[in-house]
């Protein structure tokens, strides 16, 4: 275009020089730099592909009216074809508008609003090509500067017919163009969250869609290219920029932030000026016998007086423009604000958010610090709801740096920004909550905790009424048909030996109800305390037992779960690390017990094994805790216990 | 007569074969379990198989289980189920759907011999042999106990007696009166309850289950 410029000039034809050249030129750059980006980014998306096409055509369309220019106009004859140059190129804003329209349809998802408008863009398309065939057919002077130029492809004896159609093919184009405006202002009702913001800018270049149509007509008709030009182009500009920050996502946030903070400010210097100026024309005006001096206080007071009325005009004036610029983050906010100032019972904090951001499938974990966990407020395992699920964004709350509550939300719904400024909001909110949550995950924990030792309670009843049934009672069943058939027999011997079997099996029998019974209450724990139990344990036990236990007595329940807790920690040893020495000892330190149970096996224990776990139900029912250490070393179960002495 | 034994426990499936033994019974055969049962009945086709209800592998029905099913394989099979502890709903339930040849007992009884074999004898012949302890148990059912109270307690041993499947001439012995008070007193019974009479001792126990089950 310079070059053209440059050969005008020196062909002495500098009027020729095209005064829309430089937004001409914006609109190609805009157009080819977006659509190479977009095309790059998201080769997928054909609104790319519409404005790189875009930018190609334009392009072409300058070089075909430069070519023309010089050949036809500026040096008649010096360049073949120039004449069909001049035609095309002056039909060539045709494939704009229609690209145009099809980023305007495709924009920002490159699907079709629905099969319905699609339907709309191919009839523009059509309608399109109708135009361009029947403007390069027509035999109609050509725009300036081509007005001289005679069309080589006009088809004279067609000429009524061609300009009818051309006629109404260009309408029905200038139609399609506005179709797709709507197409796009549907759209952009239509959606909400992310979508809605990537819209929101291109909806507004695409408001004045009309004027800009209806200039471009305007100016067609009435002979004015520069108008054609600019409006064309600067709409045509406008459109790929705007839809480029759209498909980019380019900080949609930001960029409503800071044109609402730059109002707000233009608007409150606008206003401290206005104060200012008032104040001093006053002074001027009512105290002209006031000495200069005091003039100078009086200006300053005033100026002091503008600054005082800046700053809760300030705030005023924020939440107006706020209003205006971010509705939703407005409405949210005030939401948030309403709760915390009177709390409404029912509410939740989850119920409050969901309402504030308009997304009911939104969740709330909170971080229990002391235990690292996530939680729901119930104080339950807010499964389901981490970062991974699909179409699902977390922000987390945080205070000086430590997690406070994880917002989990539909990212279709809200925008994470949003998000994290009303988490922000409501931070006090969601730390009160998490102090309640922690109580709550505590009972929760305590509930399940009661529950495994009633099922363990339950299990172990089970397991003494199988030992009773196969054990004593059959060996009792057994005899007593024995001793029967004898007698039904009758003969003295048979009588002789079934009553010496029946006393070994009634010893036998005998010796294991005593086994059953010390299992569930050794006699030796009631009669001596834990120091003669675990004595009698060690000796039963096949593998070395080394104890150190103070042979004195504590209350029944702290003895019989230190019993428990010993007798379980060996038959684990037992399990884990047959045949390895165990160690077993019992102290006091103040009013605890420590019970440690240490064997030197391969270190295999699972903590969270049944039995361990009934361990470390026990130990925190009464009070206590239990440890499990396992290493490669051996096992260490650690229980304390309170005990009062 | 001839038995095969079903029982997961040694000590007593042995301890039973020395005891009918004695008292003249022939044990064919003894097996661990259903399956091992299902093939001694087709082996050696006794009169009567006597169950353990609890065996392996999960040690709650397959006793029960197995009886179901000899029951539909030999219609004419005598079953005896013996149980270790009380479970009158599952031993009621099986005597109302298969009354004939069907005996139901507590282990403890078995040691009382000549008990067992008049039981297994009844079986053999097609009657029906409830536990003692599950018949007081299904009388002493409110529902049961509201209707029984119209009858004297000479009549509700009667009837507990004839829930068990009991001879008139049995009834007699145990109650020691003689056959024509026996009589008197079932049919008194009878009237009282709204039963239709029954001679047949095996029909006399459905009518009274049926009663006792509503």
């Amino acid at each position: 275009m310079v070059l053209t410029d440059r050969r005008l000039v020196a062909l002495g034809r500098a009027d020729l020089r095209d005064p829309g050249a430089l937004i001409y030129v914006v609109a190609i750059v805009s157009a080819t730099v977006v659509g190479s980006i977009l095309v790059a980014r998201q080769p997928e998306n054909p609104a790319g592909w519409c404005f790189a096409g875009l930018g190609a055509s334009m392009t072409l369309s300058g070089a075909l009216d430069s070519y023309a220019l010089i050949g036809a106009v500026a040096d008649p004859g010096s360049l073949p074809y120039a004449d069909v140059a001049a035609v095309l190129g002056d039909a060539s804003f045709i494939p704009w508008l229609v690209l145009v329209a099809l980023a305007l349809h495709l924009t920002p998802t490159g699907r079709w609003l629905t099969p319905r408008w699609g339907r709309a863009a191919l009839g523009t398309v059509v309608a399109a090509v109708v135009w361009w065939v029947a403007k390069c057919l027509s035999g109609t002077p050509l725009d300036p500067p081509f007005t001289e130029v005679s069309n080589p492809l006009a088809v004279r004896q067609l000429a009524a017919a061609i300009l009818g159609v051309r006629g109404v093919a260009g309408l029905l184009t200038g139609l399609g163009l506005l179709v797709a405006g709507a197409s796009l202002l549907v759209r952009f009702r239509r959606a909400r969250g992310t979508e809605r913001r990537q819209l929101r800018w291109l909806a507004l270049v695409v408001i004045p869609l009309p004027v800009f149509v209806g200039l471009s007509f305007v100016g067609a008709s009435t002979g004015r290219p520069l108008l054609v030009i600019v409006s064309t182009s600067g709409f045509v500009a406008l459109i790929p920029i705007a839809a480029g920050f759209a498909i980019g996502r380019y900080h949609l946030y930001d960029v409503d932030r800071l044109l609402g903070r730059a109002t707000t400010y233009v608007l409150l210097t606008a206003g401290v000026l206005v104060v200012y100026v008032a104040g001093v024309l006053v002074i001027n005006e009512f105290l002209q016998g006031w000495a200069a001096s005091d003039r100078a206080t009086g200006s300053a007071a005033v100026a002091a007086v503008a600054v005082a009325v800046a700053a809760p005009a300030r705030h005023r004036v924020q939440d107006l423009v706020d209003r205006r610029f971010g509705r939703r983050r407005y409405a949210a906010l005030a939401v948030v604000r309403a709760h915390a100032r009177q709390p409404d019972p029912p509410a939740t904090d989850e119920s409050v958010l969901r309402r504030a951001l308009g997304d009911d499938t939104l969740t709330i974990a909170y971080w229990i610090g002391a235990r690292r966990v996530w939680v729901t407020a119930a104080g339950r395992d807010p499964d389901g709801q981490g970062p991974a699920s699909e179409g699902r964004a977390t922000v987390e709350a945080t205070r000086h740096g430590h997690p406070v509550a994880r917002i989990s939300f539909a990212a279709t719904r809200c925008e994470t920004d949003l998000v994290e400024t009303v988490g922000a909001e409501a931070l006090a909110l969601l730390e009160n909550t998490g102090l309640r949550a922690a109580l709550a995950l505590e009972l929760v924990e305590v509930q399940a905790s009661r529950a495994r030792i009633a099922h363990a309670q339950q299990q172990e009843r089970q397991r003494i009424e199988r030992d009773l049934h196969d054990g004593a009672q059959q060996r009792l069943l057994a005899l007593a048909m024995r001793l029967q058939a004898a007698l039904v027999n009758g003969d003295a011997s048979r009588l002789r030996a079934a009553a010496r079997s029946g006393v070994e099996e009634a010893q036998a029998t005998v010796r294991e109800l005593r086994e059953l019974a010390n299992g569930l209450h050794p006699v030796a724990l009631a009669s001596g305390g834990l120091a003669a139990a675990v004595d009698d344990l060690a000796s039963r036990m096949p593998g070395l037992v080394e104890f150190d236990v103070p042979d004195r007595r504590y209350s029944e329940a702290t003895e019989t779960t230190a019993w428990f807790i010993v007798c379980e920690a060996v038959a684990n040893a037992l399990k884990h690390a047959p045949g390895a020495p165990v160690r077993i000892s019992i102290d006091q330190v103040d009013e605890r017990m420590l019970i440690r149970v240490r064997d030197e096996g391969p270190g295999t224990a699972d903590p969270d094994g049944n039995g361990l776990r009934g361990l470390a139900d026990r130990a925190a029912a009464s009070g206590g805790w239990l440890i499990v250490r396992s290493s490669p070393g051996g096992t260490e179960i650690e229980a304390v216990l309170p005990c009062a002495s | 007569m001839r038995v095969v034994i079903a029982d997961d426990s040694v000590l007593l499936r042995e301890g039973l074969r020395l005891l009918l033994a004695e008292a003249g019974v022939e044990v064919c055969a003894v097996a661990g379990d259903g399956d091992g049962l299902d093939h001694l009945v087709e082996v050696h086709r006794p009169d009567v198989a006597i169950i353990d209800i609890r065996m392996p592998p999960t040690f709650t029905y397959e006793g029960a289980q197995a009886a179901v099913r000899l029951r539909e394989r030999w219609p004419d099979l005598g079953l005896l189920l013996l149980s270790q502890s009380l479970e009158s709903r599952y031993a009621a339930e099986l005597a109302w759907e298969h009354p004939e040849g069907f005996g139901y007992l507590l282990k403890d009884r078995v040691v009382d011999v000549d008990r067992l074999v008049e039981a297994l004898a009844q079986v053999a012949r097609g009657g029906t042999v409830l536990d003692p302890d599950v018949v007081a148990h299904l009388m002493g059912r409110r529902s049961a106990r509201e209707r029984v109270q119209g009858l004297s307690p000479r009549e509700q041993g009667v009837l507990a007696l004839m829930a068990q499947g009991a001879s008139n001439a049995a009834m007699a012995r145990d109650l020691k009166v003689n056959d024509k008070t026996v009589e008197s007193h079932i049919s008194s019974i009878f009237t009282k309850l709204d039963l239709l009479p029954q001679q047949d001792a095996h029909r006399r126990v459905l009518a009274v289950l049926a009663w006792l089950g509503q």
